[in-house]
């Protein structure tokens, strides 16, 4: 009608602001289905999730101790954390070390594990499949009450019973109490655990690997199964790897989570504990919640950070 | 890559009776000496769950017995039969806490079937929408932030709300996990685009495509979906421990670190202890092997979208 009406009079006006918040209502309202459908899910993600991670961020910069109300402090965490927290670096380093081994390591193992089940006869890939994902089903207590019958420090533990029959040590060993021995016993646990939905990913996409590309490498000369592994089933497979090794490295920095196995958040001298921990040890024991939040800002920081530049550096490949 | 000439049919007679064999299983079958040694680290991987599984059976005697015995001479439920009747040290008997894990399980997995397929629909095929792209930055950034600062906020949301102490409070929270979301729309992007098209010519409306495409297209997707969330749910002792107050409503793996707090060197009700261990340790593995031939035919679409 309107625009009849300026044509006719012979003036074309440009869509002021209120004819395109118009036209942007009714594009809102033509996918009024659509967010309808979001809206369960979005309530509660509004509510649970990104409230909650909003007053995180907004708490970290200030000073909050559960008892009284917060009071605002700054950028004050965070130079603590930075300039004067040596701890903090103990649990960076900590971190790190936990993440570079038991990411690429876990990969690479639930990669051999799914070609090399893909090879055997069908019948047995279901137990055996089994046997290696059961572990990642655990919860850490579980995994802490199994783990306590290998690794505990008397000689009842499996571990220190064997050693000690085949004469390997003379004396128990303090698998847990020990600060230099705790990081590799924790990294051995994770990478038993470490075959789950990864390792079921690859199993699965081997097996869509098109059959005609072996068939083909076989008449180009291909002889065994380590040429095959490295120029067909890698390369066809490097979407899977693409996804998974982001969840992998960027999963394994969040922490441990087998807190459980070390008898407490705090390892002798901190020598287990991940960033996730020692935020975890700040908000739960010491009801700092600003410095807390803090920690919280930082890892999220790094895991986006991370997560962004594996994606970016690995589809470039 | 050796280049080799084409066969020709004169070069290809003599080799042929060999690569064809070969190829009649056309990939190599593992050697049996590879076999073998893939079942022992099978095994190996699985003692532990013999383990566990050993001592839930055995008596006092064995279980604190030197040198440690791995499989029990002497069978027993006894520590069964302790778990289940009331113990001393808890107000209300073990059956009502695998009764709350197996509930919180039942309706989370049910929620999020159903909240996470009705809302990555929208997050995976109409995204013209507008806010779209915001919306799933969202979603993705909130799965990286994993901080306990958020603890309580969330606490103190979940008390304004009334929802402290009751079973929603263990439901709710957990159902709109994003993880659930990220797996559906992912699996949602491998419908082909033409189909809804076609439906959408013939005058469907979304909600309609939603029943008759949708829901129906993406039921192998939920095998996995059930499967990972189930897991996640049956194991996690945080957000009972910090919603739930009152001992009548905690779950299975808060219970199960008051059995012997000492860890696995204590004597008192160590059998209990065990049998609980198994008792947590084994639905997650009987609901793989229940789904796990479709969980890995989904697994595909999973992994190449991403």
């Amino acid at each position: 009608m309107r625009a009849e009406a300026e044509v006719l009079s012979g003036v074309v006006r440009r869509p002021g602001a209120s004819q395109a918040f118009g036209r942007w209502t009714r594009k809102v309202w033509s996918y009024r289905a659509s967010y309808m459908m979001l809206s369960p899910f979005m309530v509660g993600f509004f509510l649970f999730t990104i409230l909650p991670v909003m007053a995180g961020i907004g708490l970290s910069l200030t000073y909050y101790d559960v008892l009284q109300t917060p009071h605002w402090v700054g950028l004050q965490n965070f130079k603590t954390l930075f300039l004067y927290d040596n701890v903090f670096i103990i649990t960076v380093r900590n971190t790190l070390v936990y993440g570079l081994v038991t990411g690429p390591i876990g990969l690479l193992l639930s990669f051999f594990f799914a070609w090399i089940i893909n090879r055997v006869r069908v019948t047995w890939r279901v137990p055996l499949t089994l046997a290696l994902y059961a572990p990642s089903l655990q919860a850490g207590t579980t995994v802490a009450l199994i783990s306590g019958y290998f690794l505990s420090s008397d000689q009842y533990g499996l571990f220190n019973y064997l050693l000690m029959r085949w004469g390997i040590v003379h004396k128990p060993v303090t698998w847990l109490q020990n600060p230099h021995l705790i990081m590799p016993v924790l990294i051995g646990v994770t990478l038993w655990m470490s075959m789950g939905t990864g390792f079921l990913i690859f199993l699965a996409g081997m097996q869509t690997v098109n059959n005609s590309l072996y068939e083909a490498a076989r008449v180009d000369g291909i002889r065994n199964a380590w040429q095959e592994l490295f120029f067909i089933t890698m390369p066809q497979m490097k979407p899977f790897l693409l996804m998974n090794s982001i969840f992998a490295v960027v999963g394994s920095f969040g922490g441990s989570g087998l807190l459980g196995l070390a008898g407490g958040i705090n390892s002798p001298d901190y020598a287990a504990a991940s960033i996730n921990d020692y935020a975890n040890d700040y908000a739960t024991t010491r009801y700092l919640m600003g410095y807390a939040a803090a920690i919280a800002v930082i890892m999220f920081i790094w895991s986006y950070g991370l997560g962004r530049l594996l994606l970016n550096w690995l589809s470039e490949k | 890559m050796a280049t080799v000439a084409a066969p020709t049919q004169q070069n290809q007679q003599p080799r042929a009776r060999g690569i064809r064999r070969r190829n009649h299983i056309h990939k190599d079958e593992l050697s049996i000496l590879g076999t073998l040694v893939l079942v022992l680290f099978a095994i190996l991987m699985f003692v532990p769950f013999v383990i566990l599984f050993g001592r839930a059976f055995m008596t006092y005697n064995e279980l604190f017995h030197f040198p440690p015995v791995i499989i029990p001479y002497q069978l027993t439920t006894q520590n069964f039969s302790t778990l289940i009747l009331a113990l001393s040290g808890l107000t209300v008997p073990f059956a009502r806490y695998l009764f709350n894990s197996v509930l919180v399980a039942f309706f989370v997995v049910l929620g999020v079937v159903v909240i996470a397929t009705l809302a990555a629909y929208p997050l995976s095929k109409h995204t013209k929408m507008p806010g779209h792209g915001f919306l799933w930055f969202l979603v993705i950034a909130s799965l990286m932030y994993a901080g306990p600062a958020t603890n309580i906020p969330r606490y103190l949301i979940i008390t304004q709300l009334g929802l402290v102490n009751t079973y929603w409070a263990l439901i709710l929270p957990v159902v709109v996990s994003t993880f659930g979301l990220y797996l559906m729309r992912n699996f949602i992007d491998s419908i082909p685009n033409e189909v809804l098209e076609a439906a959408r010519i013939d005058g469907a409306s979304e909600w309609k495509m939603l029943q008759t495409i949708i829901y129906p297209a993406t039921q192998p997707a939920w095998a996995v979906l059930v499967l990972l969330t189930f897991v996640m749910v049956w194991n996690d002792a945080a957000n009972p421990q910090l919603y739930i107050h009152t001992d009548a409503l905690k779950t299975l793996p808060v219970a199960f670190a008051t059995l012997a707090p000492g860890g696995t060197n204590t004597v008192a009700f160590a059998g209990a202890q065990a049998a609980a261990g198994m008792v947590m340790a084994l639905p997650p593995i009987i609901l793989f092997l229940i789904t796990q031939s479709k969980v890995i035919a989904t697994m595909a679409y999973a992994g190449l979208t991403g």
